[in-house]
């Protein structure tokens, strides 16, 4: 197919599909007229990610009418599409990090001579796609060598490369910091000028109101709005996607003050990787937030607080004794639990909901080494009753939504007893209603004396939880933001004027 | 560097939803169910055909015996492998060290004059040891198995033929020794009971122990499970550390058996036992490794063998149809899992 000639616009309608007799699409409906973004929205488990992969011919529908320019077509697969002019990028980064940036881009679709690969058409064609996207990228630099959001502009680029005339793009930027997705949605603007639709998927609303032409808003397997440009705004989308009105996310409810007096932890002089010499401490029940600018060392204190990396100089006091953490192991022993924000690699094992509850408490549920899923069961039983999950005991945690499997990996913090949880953005991939529940349960647990480390990616996360906020800058804490200052400008502001924010790849 | 992020379900993907792959509109129940059950059914299919083809004596109780006689050894290091691969990792070198701890028992009654129970003993530390510098070698040293236990192995078959310089060793050996296996229990040869209760004690710790959780956590993912609490490493090191016993008591079983040493005798052990543990997986659904579907692969393995020897067929069969058979029920099983 010719490099972006034809566009054309692609109706969904009627979608229909179930898994194993769970309906996950009742009646969906998504209009992508040619050119411009659009934008499509909904709670997990919406149906979003079901959707896409039907126009992309992932999946297949049980019932509904797929129409590209009018003409009614059937997806029995990957390439139908993609023959259709349709392509969906993957959620993942699906890059090669030791392949050149051109490589990446005609992975798959490489210019041959006799079979011969030729380097340098290679990198012509993608000089021109990148073109195309306004984008400058050095051709032969290994993909390792880029910052994530130029990764996923080469994906993305890729995705062009097939002579798409739509493309599907789930969440790309739910893996990027805030500075980083600024860079890639760059891109996907200037996309309009490249004479390509594009189907943007996305939990970030802020994104959604900047990029997108109409917004389709998907309820439990149902269409049920589509917003035009002029009602496309932050509180129009919280509200669709609730389905119910404004949302307060400012869940400080009453609790008695933090126990500063009290230190759970402290940390004096902590260095190594990125940390150049960090300290503070947490008190009995408080919420203390950790933002800063990638590679201000954010990471490098969580892992180091939880024993996932060992610290260079520096102590870690815990209990009024210094403590060295070989491996999380020790943490938990000291009743520190981490969650990554990572969670379908690290933070779920892939067994039933109640072997994840109990993996940080098997001595306390074994008899002398013997466990049995009777005794697992007792030990979950109230926890799960509460979160009225008790009938999906034996599932898989995999099958949970992202809301309610972050809501079982906290619990497993407190089946442990943890009295300090570190948690690396509680809230990334799940939706706003899940959302709100888990601030909520995050500052239920802090009322009950425990103390939570919270870091997040977002720093607006942190206004609405958070008693303390310590702002990283190059290693070192910048700005210590105390309860009574703490408002998202202060917070932004704070975090955007401690250290240089990084030079962006992309240029012109 | 960057890490390509393995697919994983989205987060929106219904349960039981596609795993990323394309989904074929639903084939007949029929084919799904030959899919699934197919490994089941060729296994009945090959019992029929042997019994047609040695209607004089394949389908006789005899005939099960010396199956489960044959298959002893196997189930004994099948059964461990499958813990190394439920963990994840795998071994390469559970042939050597039960060839090197058959020399070893050999060499304690026959050369050291040990009494039955000590050179026992010396040779299940010897199989403990090969374990734990597997187990040491890939956990702490963060060695590839392929590499560590492929090197371990080496050095067992290295010190094996220091031990007895490929000779065979006929005298010295008390006849206590040669009763482990021999000796009749319910009309069965000993190595079977033997054999059944390592199968059996290894499915209790993969079910009701706090170790067994801690081994399919980890193999399940590994960075999880460690920031769950789970001492990963030292999971990893005992998982090696019962391969290497399991080795150590299948060498023993190896010498009892031919009631003399011979050099190599573990090496053909090592296509069988994969091939045990995976045509299990595969029967299983291709859901988990677990002793007991191991146990089904090993009778699998065994019938199969055994039926061959009857029929009188060249040893090179054996080796082609055990080969195509495994592949086969692996295909099988990866596409029972997508249709």
């Amino acid at each position: 197919m010719s490099e972006g000639a034809k566009s054309g616009g692609v109706t969904l309608t009627g979608i229909q599909k179930s898994f194993g007799g769970a309906p996950a699409l009742v009646d969906g409906r998504l209009t992508i007229s040619p050119g411009g973004v659009h934008g499509l929205v909904g709670p997990n488990g919406a149906g979003k990610s079901t959707l896409a992969a039907i126009a992309s011919g992932i999946l297949q529908p049980d019932a509904g009418t797929i129409e590209v320019r009018g003409e009614s077509l059937q997806f029995r697969g990957v390439p139908d599409a993609l023959a259709a002019g349709i392509v969906a990028m993957p959620q993942e980064l699906t890059v090669v990090p030791e392949l050149s940036v051109a490589e990446n881009i005609t992975i798959g679709r490489e210019p041959s001579r006799r079979g011969l690969l030729s380097q340098r058409a290679s990198r012509a064609v993608a000089a021109k796609v990148l073109e195309r996207m306004r984008v400058d990228l050095p051709l032969k630099a290994p993909v390792a060598d880029l910052e994530p959001a130029s990764q996923r502009v080469v994906m993305l680029a890729r995705s062009l490369h097939t002579g798409a005339h739509t493309l599907i793009l789930d969440e790309p930027t739910a893996a990027l910091d805030s500075s980083q997705a600024e860079v890639f949605l760059r891109v996907v603007e200037s996309l309009r000028g490249a004479g390509v639709s594009v189907v943007y998927i996305s939990h970030r609303f802020g994104e959604v109101v900047r990029l997108c032409d109409d917004v389709t808003i998907l309820r439990d397997g149902r269409t049920v709005d589509v917003l035009d440009r002029k009602r496309n705004t932050e509180a129009a989308l919280v509200a669709a996607v609730v389905g119910e009105g404004a949302l307060d996310d400012h869940v400080r409810a009453e609790r008695s003050a933090p126990r500063r007096d009290r230190p759970v932890l402290t940390v004096r002089g902590l260095a190594g990787a990125r940390l150049r010499g960090v300290d503070f401490s947490i008190g009995e029940g408080e919420i203390l937030g950790v933002c800063g600018l990638p590679g201000s060392g954010v990471d490098d204190l969580m892992e180091m607080v939880s024993g996932c990396q060992a610290p260079v100089r520096g102590e870690i006091v815990v209990d009024g004794r210094a403590v060295r953490f070989g491996e999380p192991a020790q943490a938990l022993a000291r009743g520190i639990s981490y969650l990554p924000a990572e969670r379908a690699r690290a933070g779920m094992l892939d067994l039933p909901i109640r072997s994840n509850l109990v993996a940080s408490s098997l001595g306390k549920v074994d008899r002398a080494g013997w466990l049995t899923a009777r005794a697992e069961r007792r030990f979950v039983n109230d926890v799960l009753t509460e979160l009225g999950l008790a009938q999906r005991v034996e599932h898989n945690l995999r099958t949970l939504s992202g809301g309610n499997r972050q809501k079982v990996l906290l619990s497993r913090c407190l089946l442990a007893d943890s009295r300090l949880i570190v948690l690396d953005d509680p809230t990334v991939g799940v939706d706003v209603g899940a959302r709100r529940d888990i601030h909520e349960m995050l500052v239920r647990i802090a009322a009950e004396g425990r103390s939570l480390l919270v870091s997040a990616s977002e720093p607006e996360e942190l206004v609405s939880i958070a008693d303390r906020v310590l702002v990283l800058s190059r290693g070192e804490v910048g700005a210590e933001i105390d309860s009574a200052e703490i408002s998202p400008e202060s917070v932004v502001r704070a975090v955007t004027t401690s250290g240089a924010p990084r030079a962006a790849a992309t240029a012109g | 560097m960057k890490q390509v992020i393995a697919t994983e379900p989205s987060s929106s993907a219904p349960p039981g939803g596609a795993d990323g792959s394309t989904v074929r509109p639903s084939r007949s129940f029929a084919w799904r169910a030959m899919l699934r059950y197919g490994v089941f059914g060729v296994f009945v299919i090959m019992i029929a055909t042997f019994g047609v083809l040695r209607t004089q004596d394949f389908l006789q109780l005899d005939t099960l015996k010396e199956i489960l006689v044959n298959a002893s050894v196997l189930a004994v290091v099948a059964s461990g492998l499958t813990l190394v691969l439920a963990i994840g990792e795998f071994d390469l070198s559970f042939g050597s060290v039960a060839g090197f701890a058959g020399a070893v028992v050999v060499y304690m009654m026959y050369k050291a004059g040990l009494p039955l129970v000590p050179a026992l003993a010396v040779a299940l530390v010897a199989g403990l040891v090969a374990g734990l510098a597997n187990g040491v070698i890939v956990a702490y040293g963060k060695v590839p198995a392929l590499i560590a236990t492929l090197a371990v192995g080496s050095v067992a078959e290295g010190v094996e033929r220091w031990i007895f310089n490929d000779e065979t060793i006929y005298e010295g050996i008390p006849h206590s020794f040669l009763s482990i296996t021999n000796t009749s229990v319910f009309g069965f040869q000993m190595i079977v009971p033997i054999s059944i209760v390592v199968v059996i004690a290894l499915c209790l710790i993969c079910s009701f122990t706090t170790f067994g959780r801690r081994v399919f956590a980890t193999g399940g993912s590994e960075e999880a499970a460690r920031i769950a609490g789970i001492r990963t490493r030292r999971v990893r090191t005992v998982t090696f550390i019962l391969m290497g016993l399991g080795a150590g008591i299948a060498g023993i079983l190896l010498m009892s058996q031919a009631s003399s040493y011979y050099p190599n005798s573990g090496t053909g052990l090592l296509l069988p036992a994969y091939a045990a543990c995976f045509l299990g997986w595969s029967a299983a659904g291709a859901d988990r490794f677990y002793p007991a579907y191991t146990y089904f692969g090993v009778l699998f393995i065994g019938t199969l063998s055994t039926g061959l020897i009857m029929l009188q067929v060249a040893s090179w069969v054996t080796d082609v149809v055990q080969g195509v058979v495994l592949v086969s029920a692996v295909l099988v099983a990866r596409a029972a899992r997508t249709s």
